[in-house]
């Protein structure tokens, strides 16, 4: 039987959600893709193990609180939604195949994806986004043995340099796209206290391991034959241009790039949810109410898949979202009204903080133009940057017309890494506006199944 | 094209297990995911790309980008960053060669 809710990712907002619901006695399924719950930003070691490096006490406890409350929620590690109907109705691929289910109320809180920007090299093997290294070294022990630099924009550019030099690698450069942030964003992200000096405690640790720091700069190339074996930077001007002159030639094994995050919208808009675009949250976000209804009936998003804005607020947004849902029931709330209380005044609060990070470290629109004709824009399609602008001398000018002509955005990824730069492109090219430019449309099945996992599906009654 | 690229944080205690990578044996921790274990062994590309069959390697290591994918026991596209290293596994990479020292 299905349980009345199913919230899909157990990361922080989505296993907050969970907990909250279970502490009023609502049972729900939570699924989740990976083999431990804590979504990216509390991942565990792959087999439960705390991580080496990066580790986060409120991850450990929520994993404990998921357990405790393990009669009401049903927590399916590495179980990914493929399909999404009205109803809602999922259909959804486990280890054991895959299967549907109907529940009441669907909350979708499936986090963020980490923005790419294709300049010259960037695939040749050896470069990685932040995350990705973030998770080899929380997730698998594993971190790079050599020359390690480190480049794009955001807080995470910090963050995995401390992590990182704290493990003992030889991080050669930490390359910034922002500038120093202003003392108007200092003073507004000191609203967070503990957050801005958690963030002043990164580029201290860099600084103390010798760490070259440059701002306003990015990798321009990455050069190599079949692995990175140096990268070239260059100073950038405010709209993050490259200007001429000013490169640097740095030697590494390892380049971790990456330009900050947006929502991962493919569950919202196969749910057909009605999205806006906000650049302040990433890009494309789904359009919710205040209770963090989307417009596709009891269909909920919450956390940073509905709007990057960070694990403090994915937490509260997760308390605040189980206090709706409950009244929504018929459920009385006394005992988490405290806790969504605290949770809405905290949301507010880092509001001002996220405007200020955004500020200083959003990404801007000028570093799409390093790339060069020949540069790879899709990786599963091998479609170049000459490649898309043929087709939009041709008068492509919508992604799903680029798609058609180009393949870019057809492979296996969907275009989860490359619809950004795609977008951008679009926009340097005709001028339209981010907003005027639609997300390419997600089809079925969301991740490659076979038929076998498939045959699961089929109605189960017996022949005649 | 072995040196200096993964390295593990602590000496892995996890018990080691056969494998083969293009038909050649290696012996892996058990349970890692293969993306991070082949890493750890200095195999840095994981499949040709589907065009300009330049060799390309994992970039997300969540599932999303695809680029880790790699023929695993006779499936395609399967991603190396969500397997675990099992006993016996026969991964093709198809992207000689394998490092000689990883053995």
């Amino acid at each position: 039987m299905t349980p009345p809710v199913a919230i899909v990712g157990a990361g922080p907002a989505g296993a907050t959600a969970a907990i909250g619901l279970a502490r009023l006695g609502i049972a729900s399924v939570l699924l989740d893709d990976n083999p431990q719950a804590g979504g990216q930003i509390f991942r565990a070691g792959f087999d439960g193990s705390a991580p080496r490096i990066g580790g986060d006490a409120r991850g450990a406890r929520l994993r404990a609180r998921l357990q405790d409350h393990g009669a009401l929620i049903d927590h399916r590690a590495g179980h990914e939604v493929i399909a999404l109907y009205p109803g809602p109705r999922l259909w959804v691929a486990g280890p054991q195949g895959s299967y549907a289910l109907a529940p009441r109320h669907l909350v979708l809180a499936s986090g963020a994806l980490e923005v790419s920007v294709p300049v010259p090299g960037w695939t040749l093997p050896g470069v990685y986004t932040l995350g990705g290294l973030q998770i080899l070294a929380k997730g698998a022990a594993t971190v790079p043995a050599g020359r390690t630099v480190l480049a794009g924009a955001g807080p995470l550019l910090y963050l995995v340099g401390a992590q990182l030099v704290a493990a003992g690698v030889r991080v050669v450069a930490v390359i910034d796209a922002a500038a120093r942030p202003s003392p108007g964003q200092l003073a507004e992200m000191a609203r967070a206290p503990r957050l801005l000096a958690r963030g002043l405690g990164f580029e201290l640790t860099l600084r103390r391991h010798g760490v070259r720091l440059l701002r306003q700069a990015a990798v321009v190339e990455v050069v190599g034959d079949d692995r990175v074996c140096e990268v070239i930077a260059a100073p950038l001007d405010g709209d993050w241009r490259v200007r001429d002159g000013g490169r640097v030639r740095l030697a590494c094994d390892v380049a971790g790039m990456g330009f900050g995050l947006r929502p991962n919208t493919e569950l919202t808009q196969i749910a057909g949810c009605a999205h806006d675009y906000d650049a302040a949250a990433g890009g494309w976000r789904v359009r919710r109410d205040v209770g963090f209804a989307t417009s596709v009936a009891n269909v909920h998003a919450i956390g940073d898949g509905a709007g990057v804005s960070g694990v403090d607020t994915a937490l509260a947004e997760g308390m605040i979202l189980a206090r709706h849902l409950a009244r929504s029931l018929g459920v009385a709330t006394a005992a988490i009204d405290d806790e969504a209380d605290v949770a809405e005044r905290r949301r507010a609060g880092l509001a001002v903080f996220r405007r200020a990070l955004t500020a200083w470290s959003g990404l801007r629109p000028g570093i799409f133009a390093a790339a060069d004709a020949g540069t790879m824009v899709c990786r599963c399609e091998d479609v170049t940057m000459a490649d898309l602008d043929v087709a939009l001398d041709a008068g492509m000018t919508l992604p799903r017309g680029l798609k058609m002509r180009t393949r870019a955005g057809m492979g296996l990824c969907q275009g989860r890494t490359c619809s950004p730069a795609v977008q951008q492109r679009i926009a340097a090219r005709s001028g339209a506006a981010m907003a005027d430019i639609p997300m390419p449309t997600v089809r079925v099945p969301l991740r490659p199944v076979t038929a076998a996992s498939l045959a699961s599906l089929a109605p189960t009654t017996p022949a005649g | 094209m072995s040196s200096s690229l993964f390295r593990p944080l602590d000496p892995d205690r996890r018990a080691l297990v056969a494998v083969t990578v293009d038909g050649r044996e290696l012996r892996l921790p058990e349970g890692l995911p293969l993306a991070a274990a082949l890493l750890n062994a200095g195999i840095a590309a994981f499949h040709r790309s589907v065009r300009a069959e330049e060799p390309r390697g994992p970039l997300c290591l969540m599932g999303s980008c695809f680029q880790c994918v790699a023929v695993v026991d006779g499936v395609a596209n399967q991603r190396t960053c969500r397997l675990p290293v099992r006993a016996g596994m026969a991964i093709e990479l198809r992207v000689p060669p394998v490092p000689e020292d990883a053995a």
